[in-house]
């Protein structure tokens, strides 16, 4: 079979043909032929693992081929066919070392499934601080299978996260974080990140702190300057790390309202807040002066009302300031909304002030 | 994250009725998107799916779809009438159960006027309202079918002339005057009537009770006409008692009383009509007990008569798992659960390896064996494609990815291309998340639209397909005509995010694709060349224009200073003065469905909203190296913030400094103007502000000024 056909029919040999031996000829004349279907053969070959072992030493020079993706298959099948083979382990450790980031990905993938190569697990950690980001992650990868044990995989995370200037570190430290184990190191880790020159290194490490939580004053410290960071996405991480924090972190968002520009980290600040509920009552002034702004009066209502009853004297001063004389657009009519929302009984007196006080039609 | 606030699309305009073409289907502006993958419903037209080509399956499919997915899976399939019948109940879930031809009711209008003697009437409504606001459909389109086929029999036998006739006519339209009124009951028939119509109008006299509500009365009268043996209405009388009592909620006299009609072969005639009321009463006398015998007889080798209404009580009784297979597969896929592979290991059924594949994780030990199964699925299955899709997918997550390439090239270029459309651009998108460098990329990231996404989220056909409006104002759809799309390729939104996060230099060698379809080079080199501008990169910008122009034509005229500019500064304020010219210009996509670049969006979706900084880890694309994820971030940087305080900011600092620049009247109008129809923040105001003064207080006569006579905060 020529043409588009031919690694179909190439795949059909290795996945339903009743004879292995007969199917293994084939795909090893296959690979021969020297053509399109080379990289397919190989693939057919490592689908049927230790049966197509015959296959090996073509496969090991097909590992030095000049195509990356028939470099990448080569190794791909060599992992399957041969796993405990010194020649395969020696081509594995070949292709991390490729030109291709492609072929080190799959070099890579392959050690996961090769545990036996000697050093698999430092090779994956060197991997997993490759300069490609498809190589990380397929080293990361590799790590969970080679080292299936939680607590090694943690220690593991750990010495990547040690290591200065390892590409990985940051990735290591946010699977700390992501996997709930309260390390000190990954805290650590990550508060060094958030004074990476990456913004986006620091914005992922403020989204990982949140998860840890880390709720000392050192964090609180570090968390509040990275709210205040140049990088748009840090500071919006870093304003839903405070949530923990409770008032202490309430009043750094209040501050955060108050000087902040972008209108995405403020709308995510008083999101942040409203999570909080009461124990935001700090940023309360923050929020009663967003009221006026025509975008975000909307979100300081919504965290106003989830702040409740702490909220209402301050909501019931500026619904009644100059009252008669004022436009509505001034914030009265956030405050009241905002007092209907709470609709305690202080929030519906202060309603009803305003009512009788203000002529009807104003 | 980008931030990209729909900031109008709440306004509610109910009266576009007055500005459209054709009827008003709800308040708006719903904004349409185009959809590549249909998640709730299989592609259009549903016959190849009815009749087993089930390509890639979603769990989101509709109950209906899932259960004739089953069948198939299962090796049962669909017989040719069962097949008619699922095409028929998916046709009118999309249009509203509806009779071909004339409406019943108009056709008994129009009919009773062949009697001598018998006026006009006005119409017929059909559905009655109680007390308490619900509105049901009282009298149904067989009553009215039922009244045209025996008048016509009477008029056979009496004459049109008969004043008999003429009497059985106003007796009917009594009948009828109960459908939203009442009560109206005929009174008895003349004691010289024929005996045929004295029988007739014993029945009407019952139905008129009936449809007036009157249960009490009703049930007796069609009891007695149940017992005469000399009525020509005894039989169907037989199955109305138990619509009586089904209407007075005696479901259990119901259920009896449709056991004692499936009983009398004499009533054969209506035995399938029986089965399904009696379907109806157990339903809700019964619930899982139906669910189950519901379950089981949809996934029996052979259909019965009752195949459309067991799809349709079934659909509405699924929630749980009942304990039945089908019903426990349904609930598994759709939910994802994880014991899916648990009882496909027990099982091994086909079913079950799909569901199994579309859950298992990675890191599962049971992958292999799950992979291996899949591995023998043939080509020929139902299944094969669903199959192929995860086992490719999960070969990728696995780190498989040359032998997840090859394969999936080799379906693509095979049985990819008699793929439904959604399947063909499932395969297109992961294989483009698999891609090894750009190109490879940009190879199979285009996809063809399947059709579009209101503004309500719900899919919908492509336009052509819609072939009407009907009564209400709702569109109606031709779901089983071949699917005529004219719709160009685009990018989905997973796409467009990869793209956007592209470095400058990447985004000029994507724009220069030939691969690419040229809307779609259309697309690109804008954000391109905006980012370039944004992020001060003078020469890539200079070296996208051309590629620009020639992408964009309708853009000359917004560039044409841009083109003459000599100096680095003077090509960046006359960029920016293009951007302010093109509110299309974005340096992300901005979806304005067609409208051209150099027009304003009334709802704002004009250049862009800021965008953050965004962290490639988490949705890059894997090929992008560290070289370019750095140069990506570092833009990325510059480019947080919003474009009317960008742009307004720009012109501000030059106009200050360039006070006869002739493009600084016309710039300083377009910065107040983009903080009219751009996203604003607290800040957007001053600048609006600062534009404005300065427009007024150092060109008073110009005509720019003229034409701003306003600030924006």
């Amino acid at each position: 079979v020529q043409g588009s056909g031919r690694c179909a029919a190439l795949f059909e040999l290795s996945d339903r043909s009743g004879d292995a031996q007969e199917s293994v000829r084939r795909l090893r004349a296959a690979m021969a032929a020297a053509d399109d279907g080379e990289a397919c053969a190989a693939i057919a070959l490592g689908s049927m693992g230790s049966a197509a072992s015959a296959a090996v030493p073509e496969l090991l020079d097909r590992t030095v081929a000049a195509a990356p993706s028939l470099r990448a298959a080569a190794l791909a099948a060599l992992a399957d066919i041969a796993p405990g083979s010194p020649e395969v382990a020696e081509a594995l450790r070949r292709g991390l070392r490729d030109g291709d980031w492609t072929v080190r990905a799959e070099a890579v993938a392959a050690l996961g499934r090769n545990p036996q190569v000697p050093g698999a697990r430092s090779l994956a950690i060197a991997a997993a601080g490759d300069s490609s980001l498809g190589v990380r992650t397929a080293a990361f990868q590799t790590l969970d299978r080679l080292v299936p044990s939680d607590t090694e995989v943690v220690d593991v995370w750990r010495k990547i996260v040690a290591q200065r200037g390892h590409a990985g570190r940051f990735i290591a430290a946010r699977r700390l974080a992501a996997s709930g184990i309260r390390s000190q190191a990954a805290g650590k880790a990550l508060l060094a990140a958030l004074r990476d020159g990456q913004p986006f290194e620091r914005a992922a490490a403020a989204r990982a702190l949140r998860s840890i939580p880390c709720t000392t004053a050192g964090c609180l410290r570090a968390i509040s300057t990275a709210a205040r960071d140049p990088g748009i996405q840090v500071r919006v991480e870093a304003v839903q790390a405070l949530v923990p924090f409770g008032a202490e972190g309430a009043q750094t968002l209040g501050n955060v309202l108050r000087v902040e520009r972008s209108s995405e980290v403020r709308i995510t600040a008083m999101r942040a807040l409203g999570e909080m509920g009461p124990s935001a009552a700090p940023a309360i002034p923050g929020l009663i002066a967003l009221l006026t702004d025509p975008v975000d009066t909307y979100y300081a209502q919504q965290a106003l009302a989830a702040i409740g009853a702490t909220a209402v004297p301050a909501l019931r001063e500026l619904a009644l300031r100059r009252a008669s004389t004022e436009p509505q657009t001034d914030g009265r009519l956030a405050a009241l909304t905002s007092l209907s929302y709470i609709n305690t009984p202080e929030a519906r007196a202060a309603l009803d002030e305003y009512r009788r006080r203000t002529p009807a039609g104003k | 994250m980008n931030l990209r606030r729909a900031l109008p699309i709440l306004a509610c305009v109910c009266g576009t009725a007055l500005l459209s073409a054709h009827p008003a289907t709800a308040c708006g502006p719903f904004f349409e998107y185009p959809a590549f993958t249909f998640a709730t419903h299989p592609d259009f037209p549903l016959d190849p799916f009815a009749g087993g080509k089930l390509g890639i399956l979603q769990p989101g499919y509709g109950t209906t779809y899932l259960v004739v997915a089953y069948r198939y899976l299962s090796g049962v399939g669909l017989d040719e009438a069962s097949r008619r019948t699922a095409i028929d109940t998916w046709k009118d879930h999309f249009n509203g159960a509806s009779s071909e031809g004339e409406p019943p009711v108009k056709q008994w209008q129009r009919q009773r006027l062949e009697v001598a003697g018998i006026a006009p009437l006005p119409p017929i409504q059909t559905h009655r309202r109680e007390e308490n606001w619900i509105t049901y459909s009282n009298c149904l389109d067989d009553a009215f079918r039922n009244a045209s086929r025996t008048l016509a029999q009477r008029i056979d036998t009496f004459g049109a002339d008969n004043p008999h006739v003429a009497a059985w006519v106003k007796a009917q339209d009594r009948v009828f005057a109960n459908c939203s009124g009442g009560p109206s009951i005929p009174e008895p028939a003349a004691d010289d009537a024929p005996p045929l119509l004295r029988a007739d109008r014993a029945y009407q006299i019952a139905a008129a009770h009936f449809y007036a509500g009157d249960l009490d009365e009703a049930e007796p009268l069609f009891r007695a006409i149940a017992a005469d043996p000399s009525s020509p209405w005894r039989a169907l009388s037989t199955y109305i008692v138990a619509r009586v009592l089904i209407r007075a909620q005696r479901l259990d006299a119901a259920e009896a009383q449709l056991q004692y009609v499936l009983a009398d072969p004499s009533l054969a005639s209506l035995h399938d009509a029986a089965q399904r009321l009696l379907g109806l009463v157990r339903f809700r006398l019964h619930p899982e007990d139906r669910a189950l015998e519901l379950g089981s007889a949809l996934a029996a080798p052979s259909l019965g008569s009752t195949f459309r209404q067991d799809l349709s009580d079934y659909s509405r009784l699924i929630q749980d798992p009942f304990g039945d297979d089908l019903s426990a597969w349904i609930a598994a896929f759709r939910q994802s659960a994880p014991n899916a592979i648990e009882t496909w290991q027990k099982k091994r059924t086909l079913p079950w390896l799909i569901a199994a594949l579309s859950v298992v994780p990675i890191e599962d030990p049971r992958l292999d064996e799950l992979l291996a199964a899949a591995r023998a699925v043939a080509h020929d299955s139902p299944g094969y494609l669903t199959v192929a899709y995860h086992r490719f997918r999960l070969l990728a997550a696995a780190g498989r990815r040359e032998e997840a390439r090859q394969r999936l090239d080799s379906l693509l270029a095979t049985g990819g291309t008699t793929a439904p459309p959604s399947s063909r651009n499932l395969l297109l998108w992961l294989r483009a998340s698999m891609a090894r460098d750009l190109d490879d990329f940009l190879d199979y990231a285009p996809q063809t639209p399947v059709g579009i996404i209101d503004g309500e989220g719900e899919e919908r056909m492509v336009p052509k397909q819609r072939v009407g409006w009907d009564e209400a104002g709702y569109a109606r759809f031709d779901v089983t005509s071949d699917l005529d799309n004219d719709l160009p390729p685009d990018f989905d939104d997973s796409t467009k995010a990869a793209l956007e996060l592209l470095p400058v230099r990447a985004l000029k060698r994507a724009g220069q694709h030939r691969g690419l379809a040229p809307n779609l080079r259309g697309r690109i080199l804008p954000i391109a060349w905006t980012r370039a501008v944004l992020v001060d990169d003078d020469a890539n910008a200079r070296a996208l224009y051309p590629l620009l122009l020639e992408s964009n034509p309708e853009l000359k005229p917004a560039l044409d200073a841009y083109g003459r500019a000599r100096s680095r500064e003077e090509r960046h304020f006359t960029a920016v003065l293009a951007l302010l010219r093109a509110p299309g210009l974005s340096p992300v996509f901005n979806d304005r469905q067609g409208l051209p670049l150099t027009e304003i969006d009334n709802y704002r979706r004009n250049w862009w909203c800021g965008m953050g900084v965004v962290t490639p880890d988490d949705t890059a694309p894997l090929f992008l190296g560290d070289r370019d994820l750095k140069a990506a971030r570092l833009e990325s940087a510059k480019l947080a913030t919003f474009a009317p305080n960008f742009l307004a900011g720009e012109v501000l600092a030059w106009g200050r400094a360039h006070r006869d620049d002739p493009l600084v009247p016309e710039a300083l109008h377009q910065a107040v103007r983009s903080t009219r129809y751009g996203c604003i923040d607290a800040s957007t105001g001053k600048l609006s502000q600062a534009a404005f003064r300065l427009l007024h207080r150092r060109y008073p006569k110009s005509e720019w000024t003229a034409r701003t006579p306003y600030w924006f905060n």
